[in-house]
């Protein structure tokens, strides 16, 4: 009795398509070769690492060190080499962002819900949350954090992308030919098709995910990412609210784009810069213009 | 004697049975993951082990296998 | 606007070139476990044992451990003689060797008490990527026991790393003695016996063992060992009753018991460690056991762990069955000649245990807290006492330090 994988793998033509479910995403890798084995061992490799880092840096979860940090109430922790890395990262692009992309923002979630309804929290309610918003409040001394209590750290804005690049770090030399890693509309691509094509790469409307296409990339080595999501806004009173908070004043940035999708060299930098150009609101599609990489601005 | 023949049979199955589900594939490097894990190893040495080696060693005729050497005792 | 791009990709850089760090214990410089276990058999012992641990790696190629077990025994263990209803005076079998003797039916329990202390030393060398050398030594003194013992094993393992072969020779010696620092002649009568100075028992063991990755989520293990004891391996408490053609006991009847002095011992063990699917891990293992004292034995054990919130629950279950010694007897026959070795101690008679209990592990204080409780029920076939039982708890705390 086969015992039933995690994964399925499946012959396309010119490629083998592997497929698993990891950090609440659909994710693919496809391997440009005819040989079964050798897709099946990258398509493992894949899995375990996305799997890997969803176990250590979800916050969903009560066993990493995401959820001993966020339930610290107050105390030091001493947190390991690569979540050291990642909160490095993490404060280099709050300085970057001019304290736009702030790992502590998840709290905001406790006002905000944005399920389509008029639901828009009352401003003094966001006033108390944003106390326990921002970056500069947290005590990060490598390799020791201090959160004051009540304060989290997410991980979530980054960590599909650093999956992809970490997977494609992982399996980089391991094929002559070429691979595209996708968690979740994250990618990366590790050389082009087995026929010297790059892969094409479709762009979804933002208001019909998967059903309708509004462009096409293609990519033959590089990281590409989509931020945004259409479909979760509020509306009041006229005002369309979008998901995007500002964690400087903890309410949504007026005007940004419904969804930003950026070409980059890796896929942390293409996600970086796609996150980042919604949070300038209007100021977008300058934004990226002046950081001259490839995008889409809808 | 019938024992004998029903604990070869038993194991004969057994090991049939493990054949099947356990198919012998060449594991790369990249691949250790899950058998280097602390709960997949075979000879971890254990204050749990220890203690039940020396319970049984005390209790019953028959010893060791897993390992050889360590400390002896009075209680056998 | 200014372009952050080139800032971005200096970032990116410095987190994605430094290596992944897997969490491992091996990867810890130090590690320490730390145990206090609690054994309790129905009406007769109860064992208190502290057990610790400490593991250093000192550089990549050298790994030290040290451990120590100090237990303390108390209760009251059968002797081996039958429960007697008609006793009148004192059997003990010496005077000043500690062990004082009931005097009801129960004399065929012996109270005793003792206290041990053991320390085992190891030192692994890793020579080169697949070859390493490990040295044991360890030393336990009792009361009544001492014992000093070596070890020397190596472990070998292919290029790829899928498949390990050990070799290894282990010796021990052993002194053994009453209370009084003397054994008692075998086969002579306690009221009447003659003792000898101290016992001594030799011991060499070797073993050659192959591990093989079966695939990703599966290894295993195939163990041959033997050795070898010789010298005095008696049981200086342990007796046999004389009865009459009514199985009554000969009350002045009592011998002390007799066993060959030598025995070979071997045995066969496979194990098997598995990842289910659902992230289970199975632990599977046999041992078959022989030895030429006739007794065969099979020992099967299962493990297996679940992962619950942050820790894992382990149910286990051990079964076991021995056969009897060629010279165990419930007891000897008033008029016959007494045989050249005999022993009544229930140890060696035919035996079924059955072992059942879980251990439960979490992480507290960045280590790992596990509590077992077990439950041992042996029975056997002809010794005075059928049954034993037993409860087993312990728990422990394991922690590793960079």
């Amino acid at each position: 009795m086969p015992p039933s994988l995690p994964y399925t793998l499946t012959r396309e033509s010119g490629y083998w398509r592997g497929s698993f479910r990891a950090m609440g995403s659909p994710c693919e890798i496809l391997i440009a070769t005819e040989c079964r084995s050798l897709a099946e061992d990258l398509l493992y490799q894949s899995h375990a690492e996305a799997r890997r880092i969803e176990q250590k840096f979800s916050r969903y979860r009560p066993d990493n060190c995401i959820y001993q940090i966020n339930h610290s109430n107050g105390k030091p922790v001493s947190v390991d080499e690569e979540t050291a890395n990642l909160l490095d990262f993490s404060q280099q692009c709050y300085h970057l962002s001019e304290h736009k992309f702030d790992i502590t923002s998840g709290v905001l979630r406790e006002v905000w819900t944005f399920d389509g309804s008029a639901n828009v929290p009352d401003p003094a309610a966001v006033t108390s949350v944003l106390s326990r918003v921002g970056w500069n409040k947290v005590d990060w001394e490598r390799p020791v954090i201090t959160l004051r209590p009540g304060m989290e750290i997410d991980l979530g804005g980054i960590g599909k992308e650093y999956a992809v690049d970490q997977t494609a770090r992982l399996i980089f030399g391991q094929l002559k030919t070429g691979v595209l890693i996708n968690y979740g509309g994250d990618l990366y691509a590790l050389g082009p098709q087995s026929n010297g094509q790059p892969w094409g790469i479709g762009v979804d409307d933002p208001d019909a995910t998967g059903i309708k296409q509004i462009g096409a990339v293609n990519l033959s080595r590089g990281g590409l990412a989509t931020s945004g999501d259409a479909r979760r806004f509020l509306l009041k009173n006229g005002v369309r609210y979008s998901h995007i908070l500002d964690p400087t004043t903890g309410w949504p940035v007026p005007d940004a784009p419904r969804a930003v999708t950026v070409i980059a060299d890796t896929c942390l930098e293409a996600g970086m810069l796609s996150t980042l150009a919604l949070l300038q609101g209007k100021r977008a599609k300058s934004f990226l213009e002046a950081q001259e990489v490839d995008f889409w601005c809808l | 004697m019938n024992r004998t023949r029903l604990t070869l049979t038993v194991l004969l199955v057994i090991t049939l049975q493990a054949c099947a589900v356990f198919k012998v594939e060449q594991v790369k490097p990249w691949q250790k993951r899950t058998l280097s894990e602390p709960a997949m190893q075979l000879n971890a040495v254990t204050a749990e082990t220890l203690a039940d080696e020396h319970i049984y060693f005390s209790k019953e005729a028959s010893t060791g296998g897993k390992d050889i050497g360590g400390g002896g005792c009075g209680c056998n | 606007m200014k372009s952050i791009r080139n800032k971005l990709a200096i970032a990116t850089c410095t987190l994605l070139s430094q290596g992944i760090q897997y969490a491992s214990a091996a990867d810890s410089s130090w590690s320490s476990d730390t145990s206090y276990l609690y054994y309790s058999e129905t009406d007769r012992v109860t064992v208190h044992k502290i057990i610790t641990n400490a593991t250093a790696a000192l550089g990549d190629d050298n790994t030290l451990s040290l451990e120590a077990v100090y237990d303390t025994i108390t209760g009251a263990t059968p002797t081996g003689a039958i429960k007697s209803l008609n006793t009148v005076s004192s059997t003990s079998p010496s005077s000043g060797d500690g062990v004082t003797r009931e005097q009801s039916d129960t004399n065929a329990l012996a109270l005793f008490d003792d206290t041990r202390l053991g320390v085992n030393m190891g030192w692994t060398h890793q020579h080169n990527r697949t070859f390493r050398v490990n040295y044991g030594a360890s030393v336990s003194v009792e009361r009544d026991y001492e014992a000093y013992g070596g070890s020397l094993s190596f472990d070998k393992e292919t290029a790829d790393r899928n498949l390990s072969f050990t070799a290894g020779v282990a010796t021990s010696y052993d002194t053994v003695f009453q209370r009084s620092g003397k054994t008692p002649k075998p086969l002579s009568s306690i009221k009447e016996a003659k003792f000898y100075e101290a016992g001594n028992k030799r011991a060499f063991e070797g073993i050659l063992g192959i591990t093989r990755t079966i695939n990703r989520r599966t290894i295993a293990q195939l163990h041959y060992t033997v050795g070898s004891l010789e010298g005095y391996l008696n049981d200086p408490y342990k007796l046999i009753s004389i009865t009459d053609s009514d199985g009554r006991e000969k009350t002045p009847f009592r011998y002390y018991e007799s066993r060959p002095s030598q025995r070979l011992r071997q045995t066969i063990f496979g194990a098997l460690a598995h990842r289910l699917e659902n992230s289970d891990t199975i632990h599977l293992s046999y041992r078959y056991y022989w030895d030429d004292w006739d007794i065969i034995s099979h020992t099967l054990d299962y493990r297996h762990r679940k992962n619950i919130a942050s820790g894992y629950l382990e149910p286990h279950l051990r079964l076991y069955h021995q056969t009897a010694a060629g010279f165990f007897r419930h007891s000897l026959k008033h008029g016959q000649p007494l045989p050249e070795y005999v022993s009544a101690d229930y140890r060696l008679d035919e035996m079924s245990s059955v072992t059942v209990g879980a251990r439960y592990g979490l992480p507290v204080w960045e280590g790992t807290l596990r509590f077992r409780l077990e439950y041992l029920y042996q029975s056997f076939t002809e010794a005075e006492y059928e049954t034993n039982e037993a409860l087993i708890f312990q728990v422990s705390y394991k922690k590793a330090f960079d």
